[in-house]
């Protein structure tokens, strides 16, 4: 592991107790609803924020240890930041903030300078060195702000909500532009964000950080399909489900059931998704082969691309995707009772 | 700009923005006359005076007048010891607004009511204060005495120190402020990227805080340029080392009358260069 970190701290009413562990050279992202503690956690790491209690190694070099009461500053830690919102010196021209980073560190002005105009020139920015932050496109202003935290030659990079700034129709080509020199970069990389799209396109390792806690990590493809909690099942639209797997069926908490075709496998607490395309609506309750079925009323109707999603109150809560057609030969709009269905072939267990 | 933390540039951009969602201006009411007639007579009270003084002043003699006996000495005079009481505020004053506006130390109310004090004393009392410090028989300058062989009253060191007690409060205050409206992320930044405290301070805190310092700055220069009641008092009326233009003024009063309107028309010029650089702080473009 390349870094290795266990964050604990109070920050007026979040209580940050975070583990992390990410392998070299890799894109770690850490994604999370707003005003979980991502940027806390991120600054910590900078140690712009003391730990009241942790560990965090980067490299075999350990950069903080509160039980060995072993802190480097800020300055003396090898990683780059790039802030939210860029943070450019407006005081110093582009090329003067790139080489910033050099001078502090004790190069000499004109090596420094050199230094950095080899790195606006990487970014395509050769024309801008001259020029104040302020006179800076938002694009622009993040390469600027990635070339100043790449320059010193950190470790580890640190990058909050890179793309936040931007407007959606620039995005696309900006998160090419990251992804293109994050690879480029052999340090190890973590990224917050809290856009679901920015994190599963970057993402070599994704974090799932709510409130204050690490909720789930792992490859963005394994915790897209296997969601663990309901923030990240919302994002990926999934419906989930918590409960005892026995005997074939799941036992969720209101007492209802949930017949998987493989919860046999299991026994104990599991998780189980279902598709909301996999789910079937019906004005009277189905005969024949779907195991599960359930009584309940439409309470909400979203249009998602060609499908609506139905969100289904009753017994059980979950969403189904169907067509429009199906909508109106249903009424679902009516506020009479609907029957769900789900067959047990199209529900997916995994234990917690 | 976004860090400097003037308050005034900061009004002056959301006078930039476009003015959606604000209500409708207001139609300007007649004005009750008794205002009216209360506002002029206060204008003409602040104005009258000046408009006397110009107009008093005799324009032909003037450029003789200026170069008068002991007029150039009292100019040079108040020229460097006032710049020397800015340097001394400057270099005492930016670290204590820095403690001030950044470090939660005990008392830090009490230090803060204790800097603010000189603006509201009689500057004469401070002149009596310093005497009562720094005198030969004084709290510590019975010290520098016996130990130093270092008088201070009296001399032009009394001169700058005078000043700087009553000027300095003006840089504390004014850069304070500005140290507390600063972005300070941009610090954290500057950390990130290697820069150790001082660094940071020299490089990224005072470049950001330069409105606020430059006005701090002017505003203690023309306080200290002005002072009267304390340098009288501590440093005397020594043409020469410690005569400087506003005792000049006062004593050719009786004198040379001429030559003290001469002097108070170059004192008035200098404020209204204070007033001019200041302006964008104090009448932002509304």
């Amino acid at each position: 592991m390349s870094l290795e970190a266990r964050v604990q701290l109070q920050k007026g009413t979040l209580a940050l107790d975070a583990e992390l562990a990410v392998s070299h050279g890799q894109v770690a992202v850490l994604l999370g609803p707003n005003a979980t503690g991502k940027t806390t956690l991120l600054r910590a790491l900078a140690g712009l924020v003391p730990l009241a209690n942790g560990r965090v190694v980067l490299e075999d070099a350990v950069l903080e240890d509160t039980e060995a009461s072993v802190r480097v500053p800020t300055e003396h830690r090898p990683v780059g930041v790039v802030f939210q919102d860029y943070l450019l010196f407006p005081h110093l021209t582009v090329l003067e903030n790139v080489a910033f980073g050099l001078r502090a560190r004790g190069m000499a002005r004109g090596k420094a300078r050199g230094c950095a105009a080899e790195w606006l020139a990487r970014m395509g920015l050769s024309a801008q060195g001259g020029a104040r932050p302020k006179a800076l496109s938002g694009g622009q202003a993040q390469r600027v702000a990635l070339a100043r935290a790449l320059a010193t030659d950190p470790r580890l990079l640190l990058l909050d909500e890179p793309l936040a700034a931007m407007d959606a129709g620039a995005r696309v080509e900006l998160r090419r532009d990251l992804r293109r020199h994050l690879a480029s970069y052999e340090g190890t990389c973590l990224m917050v964000t809290h856009d679901p799209i920015e994190a599963l396109t970057l993402a070599d390792q994704l974090i799932v950080l709510e409130d204050g806690r690490v909720t789930q990590s792992g490859a963005p493809a394994h915790v897209s399909a296997h969601p663990r909690s309901r923030y990240v099942a919302e994002l990926v639209g999934l419906n989930l489900f918590q409960g005892r797997a026995e005997g074939g069926a799941i036992e969720l908490p209101g007492g209802q059931h949930l017949v998987a075709a493989d919860a046999g496998q299991f026994s104990g607490d599991v998780f189980a998704v279902v598709r909301p395309q996999a789910v079937a609506l019906h004005r009277v309750r189905p005969e024949g082969s779907p195991r599960n079925v359930w009584r309940g009323s439409v309470e909400n109707l979203d249009v998602a691309g060609e499908r609506i999603r139905v969100q289904v109150a009753g017994a059980v809560r979950l969403i189904a995707e169907v067509t429009p057609a199906a909508v109106a030969e249903l009424h679902l709009d009516d506020g009479g009772p609907i029957w769900a269905s789900v067959k047990a072939t199209e529900v997916t267990v995994y234990p917690t | 700009m976004t860090a400097g933390g003037i308050p005034g540039r900061e009004r002056e951009h959301e006078a930039d923005r476009p003015r959606v969602g604000r209500p409708p201006k207001r139609a300007v009411g007649r004005a009750p006359a008794g205002f009216v007639l209360l506002a002029a007579l206060a204008v003409a009270f602040l104005a009258i005076p000046l408009i006397g003084l110009v107009l008093r002043t005799p324009w032909r003699r003037l450029p003789s007048d200026l170069v008068a006996p002991g007029v150039p000495t009292a100019l040079r005079l108040s020229l460097e010891c006032s710049l020397a009481a800015v340097a001394v505020s400057a270099l005492l004053g930016i670290p204590l607004a820095w403690l001030l506006a950044r470090v939660k130390f005990p008392g830090r109310n009490l230090v803060r009511a204790l800097v603010t004090l000189p603006m509201v004393l009689p500057p004469v009392v401070g002149g009596v204060a310093l005497l009562l410090a720094f005198g030969r028989r004084g709290l510590v300058g019975q010290w520098l005495d016996r130990w130093l062989h270092v008088t201070l009253p009296f001399s032009t060191t009394a001169t700058v120190m005078a000043e700087a007690f009553v000027a300095m409060p003006f840089l504390v205050i004014t850069v304070e402020a500005g140290l507390r409206a600063m972005d300070r992320r941009y610090e954290d930044a500057a950390a990130t990227l290697g820069a150790v405290r001082w660094t940071t301070f020299r490089r990224v805190t005072l470049p950001l805080i330069a409105p606020s310092l430059g006005a701090g700055a002017a505003l203690c220069w023309a306080r200290a340029l002005g002072e009267f009641g304390a340098t009288i008092t501590f440093a005397g009326n020594l043409p020469g080392s410690t005569q400087t233009m506003p005792l000049a003024v006062y004593l050719a009063l009786e004198t040379n009358p001429e030559a003290a309107i001469a002097l108070s028309l170059v004192m008035l010029i200098l404020s209204l260069a204070v007033l001019v650089a200041l302006r964008d702080r104090w009448f932002p473009t509304s």
